[in-house]
């Protein structure tokens, strides 16, 4: 009833009144998030030249403003291929992968976690356990392992990622599952003897979606890069297949003469990258504001 | 007695995403020394904003508009002026609601009352703990050393109460203001709480406003009540006059809101709840919630009126002098 | 004492699931061998090799002789090399080490004042340009960052350089790029933290005691939102790990991460895997420290006994 003094060194009173705040929406990551991925996505639909398409009388063109002309209006590579072309093909190729690797790497660790977080008890134990040894293990490093062993393939490397990801999912929906199932509302389900799967299909799932949705935006991200990481390693994509990652890696021996090879799909990545931290964080805030203290990743 | 604190139109509006809200409006108040003074109101009534700003402590989205501040004398915030921060610590100690949280819980108690000292004197490490364990001793700490050595969450909330209080006091401030300090205790604790504030004030012949939503409380220790509605003053007086011939509806009201065990008397709560300031709006704010309220009420604001015998109020139907606690 | 010997072990189980996991995750459905000789190879080749390399046990099997040989401290013999893979970890180790350690130090003692700037300065135009910076280290890819770095600094103003790990200079491209990460989540979880912090009651109680802003952020302020970011130190570690892979490739860096990139074009699974399970192990060692660390540092937990 009476107000707490739980006022700030920057001295603001909590009671009556709300602080000053503008509150960024999502909506300005997400969009053209959305918008990168669609236009890869359509990308064929495009008359472009083909990412493949081979002109060694034009290799290492640079792109427009730098001395190109709109013939190539992003340069070309060492053996005449289009840049522009690879970029959306690349695009396409990487987003594909990463979306793929969220999905499994969602559904793994979201079934894991509402699980441990919900049925408790020896489940959780493992789940627990699990989690933690799964972030013990280096992501790129067990990648390595994995294709050392298992070969490289787009499974696999959809499987690496999937792998690596996981765990986040795993321990936040743990958390959420966990608190979900103390509130009154779950405990009253329970006793009228509701069995667990339709609490968490109809009800634990539809309450943790949001979460689960901030986390998916964020591993966007972070799949995007690893599949980077890997392909620029060269254990990822090979060609004839064009991502981003591989343009790095069959750009790097030229970095000094043709920079354009390197820095376009490098941005590329940066920018999805950072748009999807930043429309992870503001979906993360609007739907939890006391969420919003703990940091990315 | 001389005067103390002086505050004259002091008008504290906050930011907010519905706009702006007065906390206090327009407050001319005088505290004299030594005196002991009650300031009463529900939450949002701005009693807290008044003192906080007595003392400096509103934040960045709080505009203090208009008003000026003396403090023993000297104009210490006016337009343009403020230099409120010297007082801090040094002439002015706060108490807050919460003691322990009041109270950084990586640090020892006695560091953290030490620090305060030697924030403002200069004394010696081994000085400063001399004093404060003294200090802690004439608090009613049985074992000073150990409290010293012990942190907030190694001590009762009564401990952490007078540790709290020992931070505020240790460089014997001129003025004591105690935030709500009884809010969140049980009546047993309460009682022990406002004793101790009393001695500390009184011994040290110390003035004390004594912040507070619980009238009757209040006129434990209080020589004088000033109760505050929607940020304004609404009645002013010594304590007996004021809980014995309360002038003002609302200050009837809280009286009558408190639960008496000896009278049978139905307790009576306050229909609606205080209402947030605009600035600009007209009228007596507490209009709404008034069993005697008229359109006369609306018309204009309330003038401040000032009987020759101290007790004032902001009323054009004041209580008559009849009326008294059943 | 108990509360020490508690978390050793917890950190004991992780690291045994951890080393369990990454031999089954490596092992189920793929053959190595296969991989490592060719596709031409005789199957009887194929076979006798798998044998010898202990490959056609049950998986079980496997995974617990593989912890009883890392808890002798064999972590394999190098099919390439052909010595045993702790000799070779334990020659290019310390360069990796020098590398994060660098980086980690970076981060903090660049991460934590970005943080208790952009905090004290919430909402404003400062904190939200300290942020975006923090958050753009974070979401650039690493080994895109190196590029650039050794392209900038290196190629076209020669002002650093890259390649080999000899003398202090070679190290300042690397690990000013490797602390970019750390720097971007130290940065950010100690705005957070300091965030709420300054929120606290004691923090105004401070303001009220007239405690000077200087004494009130740096200790009070500081040393309580300092904890939750000790904690951070310890994941730190994993990431780092990571992120030196490519970095060190990139630089020609003589570390753990290139070792690994190397073995893999050679088809050493096993000397991979070496690398996988100390790196785990160095990631449950550390963060143990830092429990341990943070255990000693709260006087909440380090005092309460029950």
């Amino acid at each position: 009833m009476t107000a707490p003094s739980g006022a700030a060194a920057r001295g603001v009173e909590r009671r009556p009144v709300a602080r000053r705040r503008r509150r960024m929406g999502a909506a300005p990551f997400l969009v053209p998030l959305a918008l990168i991925g669609l236009v890869s996505f359509i990308a064929p639909l495009f008359p472009l030249k083909g990412p493949n398409e081979q002109d060694l009388t034009a290799i290492l063109l640079p792109p427009i403003g730098f001395g190109g002309d709109w013939a190539h209006p992003l340069g070309t590579d060492q053996l005449g291929r289009d840049m522009l072309a690879r970029m959306i093909h690349g695009g396409r190729l990487s987003f594909q992968i990463a979306i793929a690797g969220v999905v499994c790497a969602g559904l793994i660790g979201a079934t894991a976690g509402i699980a441990a977080g919900y049925l408790r008890g020896w489940v959780d134990v493992v789940v627990t356990r699990l989690i933690d040894a799964q972030l013990a293990l280096p992501f790129l490093l067990l990648a390595i392992a994995i294709i050392a062993t298992r070969g490289q393939s787009l499974p696999v490397l959809i499987g690496v990622l999937a792998i690596a990801g996981w765990a986040q999912y795993a321990r936040v929906l743990r958390a959420d599952s966990l608190a979900l199932r103390e509130r009154p509302f779950v405990t009253g389900l329970r006793a009228t003897g509701m069995s667990s799967p339709r609490i968490i299909l109809f009800h634990v799932l539809p309450n943790v979606a949001p979460t689960l949705v901030v986390i998916a935006t964020l591993e966007v991200g972070t799949m995007i890069i690893g599949e980077g990481a890997l392909s620029f390693l060269g254990l990822g994509v090979t060609a004839p297949s064009v991502s981003w990652g591989l343009m790095l890696a069959e750009g790097r021996n030229y970095l000094q003469e043709a920079w354009w090879l390197v820095v376009f799909p490098g941005v590329a990545i940066g920018v999805v990258g950072l748009l999807a931290n930043l429309g992870g964080d503001a979906l993360r805030s609007r739907y939890d504001p006391r969420k919003a203290i703990r940091s990315t990743s | 007695m001389s005067e103390l604190v002086r505050v004259e139109g002091m008008h504290v509006v906050y930011a907010t995403n519905e706009g702006p809200i007065v906390a206090v409006d327009q407050v001319d108040l005088t505290i004299a020394r030594g005196e002991i003074v009650g300031i009463i109101g529900e939450s949002g009534s701005g009693k807290t904003s008044l003192v906080r700003a007595i003392a400096g402590l509103l934040g960045r989205n709080a505009g203090v508009r208009r008003g000026q501040l003396w403090f023993d004398g000297q104009l210490v915030y006016s337009h343009g002026h403020d230099s409120r921060a010297k007082l801090r610590g040094e002439r002015v100690g706060v108490v807050f609601q919460n003691a322990r949280e009041s109270l950084d819980p990586v640090m020892k108690v006695g560091a953290q009352v030490s620090e305060v000292l030697r924030a403002h004197r200069a004394v010696s490490r081994t000085k400063a703990r001399d004093h404060v364990l003294g200090l802690f001793r004439s608090l009613g700490f049985e074992d000073p050393r150990r409290v010293f050595d012990s942190y907030p969450f190694q001590l009762s909330g009564g401990m952490c109460q007078r540790a709290a209080i020992a931070a505020a006091v240790v460089t014997e401030p001129d003025l004591l203001i105690a935030d709500e300090c009884t809010s969140a205790l049980d009546v047993t604790t309460q009682a022990e709480v406002v004793a101790l504030f009393s001695k500390v004030a009184k011994e040290a012949n110390r003035t004390l406003l004594f912040v507070t939503h619980d009238i009757l409380l209040a006129a434990q220790c209080c020589t004088r009540l000033v109760v505050m509605y929607a940020g304004q003053v609404v009645e002013d007086g010594p304590v007996g006059d004021v809980i014995g011939h309360p002038r003002h509806p609302y200050t009837k009201a809280l009286i009558d809101a408190v639960p008496l065990w000896q009278s049978r008397r139905q307790l009576k709560g306050i229909p609606g709840s205080p209402l947030q300031i605009r600035e600009g709006e007209v009228g007596c704010p507490f209009l709404a919630r008034c069993p005697l309220g008229t359109d006369r009420c609306a018309a204009a604001n309330i003038e401040w009126v000032r009987p020759p015998d101290s007790h004032g109020y902001r009323c054009i139907h004041p209580l008559q002098l009849l009326e008294t606690v059943a | 004492m108990i509360h020490v010997l508690s978390k050793l072990g917890s950190a004991a189980v992780t690291f045994v699931i951890a080393v369990s996991l990454a031999v089954v995750l490596s092992s189920v459905g793929g053959d190595p061998v296969a991989n490592l000789l060719g596709p031409l190879a005789p199957k009887e080749q194929v076979e006798a090799e798998r044998a010898a390399l202990g490959l056609d046990r049950p998986l079980p099997v496997q995974v617990i002789s593989t912890l009883g040989d890392v808890a002798r401290g064999d972590l394999g013999t190098s099919l390439r090399y052909e010595q045993p893979c702790w000799d070779i970890i334990k020659s290019r180790f310390p360069q990796s080490l020098k590398l994060m350690v660098f980086a980690l130090l970076l981060g903090i003692l660049v991460g934590v004042p970005l943080g208790v700037i952009a905090a004290l300065r919430e909402n404003t135009i400062v904190d939200r340009l300290v942020m975006t910076i923090a958050l753009t280290g974070q979401s650039f890819p690493l080994y895109w960052l190196s590029m650039m770095a050794v392209l900038l600094f290196s190629l076209k103003l020669g002002w650093l350089p890259a390649g080999r790990a000899d003398g202090w200079s070679h190290i300042v491209l690397p690990g000013v790029v490797l602390s970019l990460l750390p720097i971007g989540r130290i940065a950010r979880l100690t705005r957070a933290s300091m965030s709420r912090v300054l929120d606290e009651d004691y923090i105004l109680a401070a303001r009220a005691r007239g405690l000077s802003a200087t004494r009130t952020v740096g200790i009070h302020a500081l040393r309580n939102a300092a904890l939750p970011v000790v904690t951070i130190i310890g994941l730190q570690a994993g990431g780092l790990l990571s992120g030196a892979v490519t970095v060190e490739v990139v630089f020609a860096w003589p570390g753990l991460g290139s070792l690994a990139v190397d073995a893999v074009s050679f088809r050493d699974f096993k000397l991979v895997q070496a690398i996988v399970i100390f790196g785990a192990f160095i990631f449950v060692t550390i963060n143990f420290a830092v429990d341990v660390l943070y255990g000693i540092l709260d006087p909440r937990i380090r005092l309460r006994s029950a």
